[in-house]
């Protein structure tokens, strides 16, 4: 055999182990081909209240179903627990369930032919983070037209046509976090910035909306400015460290997102506990020893671990047993130094 | 036959291409669908129809990183005049212009100041997509009057039965330009401007100019490239396009063309824009876990530039 054709025997052989071998880490032959009965949506309504009527009819053969759980972003803690608590969901209730994302966080694009392939591939429910306001309405309606159900979780466009969200009322959010850190911690009175990732997104910015409303219950408390931190910790701590030194006055620096974490680094490095308040969301390591070593004041969680598992069992609970859809408030866990060491990193 | 076959440059990538689409029918038949195979082919669209530009340009030698940037500057331009109800098919115009016009700008920098593209275009790349955010105000611009959404340029994004239409566009693009530089006079100035850039100018072509028009190719089709995601996804966020430079560098490279300049085709890129989506789709067909999607890309990437080098080096030893 000439080198040209062991080379490209090796070259097929590689990727056939390759493809062997990812195929079978799916645990699963082939592709679920089943039609799963479904419940009739009416519509969505605020969290906690039932949107949809189920046929009650029962699919059979449960276990074959495959859910594709599509992610806007792998690129932190918080998103891999939210994938962390699907794939559970899955082994718990023995089902397949793959998780992927974009490589570039946030890639609408790229997320949307991923929704596409998953459609294709024949999964039977799929998961999904709608942070966009509209370019995941025609996909969503190309998985209803296959009877696919899709159902958001994390973030969710309004009428995106998502049978259920499972996350977090975000305006209130923001406002519980502002009405501690206005009223507790700065005693009705100071001057604070508002730090954000990601200036694209609609979740975020109702973090925000609720912070600043709870500020309007506070004559003397000043709004000074929303700063763009990116989602890179060390670039998020230059950020805070340039809005710092051009605004010495200010009193806290309050983050709607995973990455406020740069803010107790900052706090920490400056050596401003205690003059300098912090306070952000999410439960990552770094930011809980923060709130423990009194660099920030108060983390919110969302639990993001809840929201992935629900996503899959909300889509399980469907196929399987014609099961109503609902939206699920994953709620705002107030983790301060009181309460700190009780709390699992997330 | 076997000499004919050895001269057909795409040889090697085109076997990578087979062999990737027979795996993954016989890991999964699925892949074959027509459902997903169309699906396969329409994801190839975006990235295809940049590299058409990328590739013009590396063959003369050059690069651009700033693609994605234009992409997502022009989207939120195109998408900020739908909004204000300007005539949908000037929007279109002005937003490729604008491409163009972004291209001519990387051109200049580069050919007249002799700034290295990487960084001339590293540095465009940061302002526009800085551009970007300042239009849209950091917010995804979405929700279109009905005179657009009823005009041409969003039938772009539906389908002719159960083809989509822009799978028709990419078509005629790359044909055009596959024609343009094997058939006439400017492509094969882009051969001899990347082959050869001091034999080049010594046989009158002017080089400058040539990647001139290479860098305005490129800004015109990441233009169209948007036009056509606002059609078909009817909305626009700040990050568009964000990463997508490399995705398209990486199709011109699979595809055979040579990052020193002087060696590349159409359909190569072509090819190798396939290899892309197939390996995205096929990743989920199979269930790879997430993390080792990107370095799945990557061993692809990496083996089909092998087999293409070992091939050409076997060729030129005759």
């Amino acid at each position: 055999m000439t080198k040209k054709g062991i080379l490209s025997l090796a070259l097929s052989g590689l990727m056939a182990a390759a493809l062997a071998g990812c195929g079978g880490a799916s645990g699963s032959g082939t592709a679920a081909d089943s039609t799963a009965s479904q419940g009739t949506t009416t519509g969505t309504s605020a969290s906690g209240e039932a949107v949809a009527s189920g046929s009650g009819e029962t699919q059979t053969g449960s276990k074959d179903i495959k859910i594709s759980v599509v992610m806007h972003a792998m690129n932190s803690s918080f998103y891999t627990t939210l994938a962390d608590g699907a794939k559970q969901a899955g082994k718990d209730l023995g089902i397949t369930v793959d998780v992927t994302s974009p490589s570039t966080a946030s890639d609408l694009d790229a997320q949307v032919n991923l929704i596409e392939s998953a459609i294709a591939a024949k999964y039977n429910g799929i998961a999904t983070v709608t942070w966009d306001p509209t370019g995941f309405n025609s996909v969503i309606k190309k998985a209803e037209d296959q009877g696919i159900p899709v159902v958001g979780f994390n973030q969710d466009a309004e009428d995106c046509g998502t049978k259920a969200f499972i996350g977090q009322d975000y305006e209130d959010a923001g406002y519980q976090l502002g009405k501690y850190m206005f009223g507790t911690v700065m005693n009705g009175k100071g001057k604070y910035i508002v730090a954000s990732c990601g200036p694209t997104d609609s979740a975020l910015e109702a973090r925000e909306a609720g912070i600043k409303k709870a500020a309007e219950e506070y004559p003397d408390v000043e709004y000074i400015d929303t700063i763009d931190i990116g989602t890179d910790l060390d670039n998020a701590y230059s950020v805070i460290e340039s809005a710092y030194l051009a605004h010495q006055d200010v009193n806290a620096f309050l983050g709607v997102d995973v990455f406020s974490e740069a803010i107790g680094n900052f706090i920490n490095a400056y050596g401003l506990t205690g003059k300098v308040y912090g306070a952000g969301f999410d439960l990552t390591e770094g930011t809980l020893k923060h709130v423990k070593n009194g660099d920030m004041q108060l983390t919110v969680g969302q639990n993001p671990y809840l929201q992935g598992y629900y996503s899959v069992m909300e889509l399980y609970m469907n196929l399987a047993d014609g099961a109503d859809f609902i939206d699920i408030n994953t709620g705002a866990q107030m983790v301060t130094a009181d309460n700190v060491d009780s709390v699992e990193p997330e | 036959m076997k000499e004919k076959l050895k001269s057909f440059r795409e040889l090697g990538v085109i076997c990578v291409l087979i062999a990737l689409i027979i795996l993954l029918t016989l890991a999964r038949p699925v892949f074959i669908s027509p459902t997903n195979f169309i699906n396969v082919v329409r994801q190839t669209v975006q990235i295809g129809i940049m590299a058409v530009g990328m590739t013009f340009l590396i063959i003369s030698g050059e690069m651009d990183l700033s693609v994605g940037s234009i992409f997502g500057t022009t989207g939120m331009l195109a998408a900020t005049l739908y909004k204000g109800n300007v005539n949908p098919t000037l929007a279109f115009l002005i937003a490729i212009l604008a491409g163009c016009a972004i291209g001519l700008l990387n051109g200049v920098l580069v050919t007249k100041t002799k700034i290295p593209a990487f960084i001339a275009t590293l540095g465009t790349m940061k302002i526009f997509r800085s551009v970007a955010y300042a239009i849209s105000g950091g917010q995804s611009i979405s929700v279109f009057p009905e005179s657009v959404t009823n005009s041409w340029v969003f039938k772009m994004g539906g389908s002719l039965g159960p083809i989509p239409i822009q799978i028709f566009i990419m078509a005629v693009i790359f044909i055009v330009a596959g024609i343009v530089l094997a058939k006439t006079e400017a492509g094969y100035n882009m051969y001899a401007t990347g082959g050869n850039p001091k034999a080049a100018n010594l046989v009158g072509i002017n080089t400058d100019r040539v990647k001139i028009l290479g860098f305005i190719i490129s800004g015109a089709v990441s233009a169209l490239a948007a036009m056509i995601s606002i059609a078909y996804l009817g909305s626009v966020p700040t990050t568009a396009g964000e990463g997508r430079e490399m995705d398209v560098i990486a199709a011109v490279i699979l595809g055979g063309a040579s990052l020193s300049g002087g060696r590349g085709t159409m359909l190569g890129t072509f090819i190798g824009a396939m290899i892309i989506s197939v390996v995205k789709n096929g990743m989920v067909l199979l269930s790879v876990p997430v993390f080792w999607q990107d370095g799945f890309i990557g061993v692809v990437l990496i083996l089909a530039v092998l087999l293409d080098t070992f091939m050409h080096r076997k060729d030129s030893r005759g």
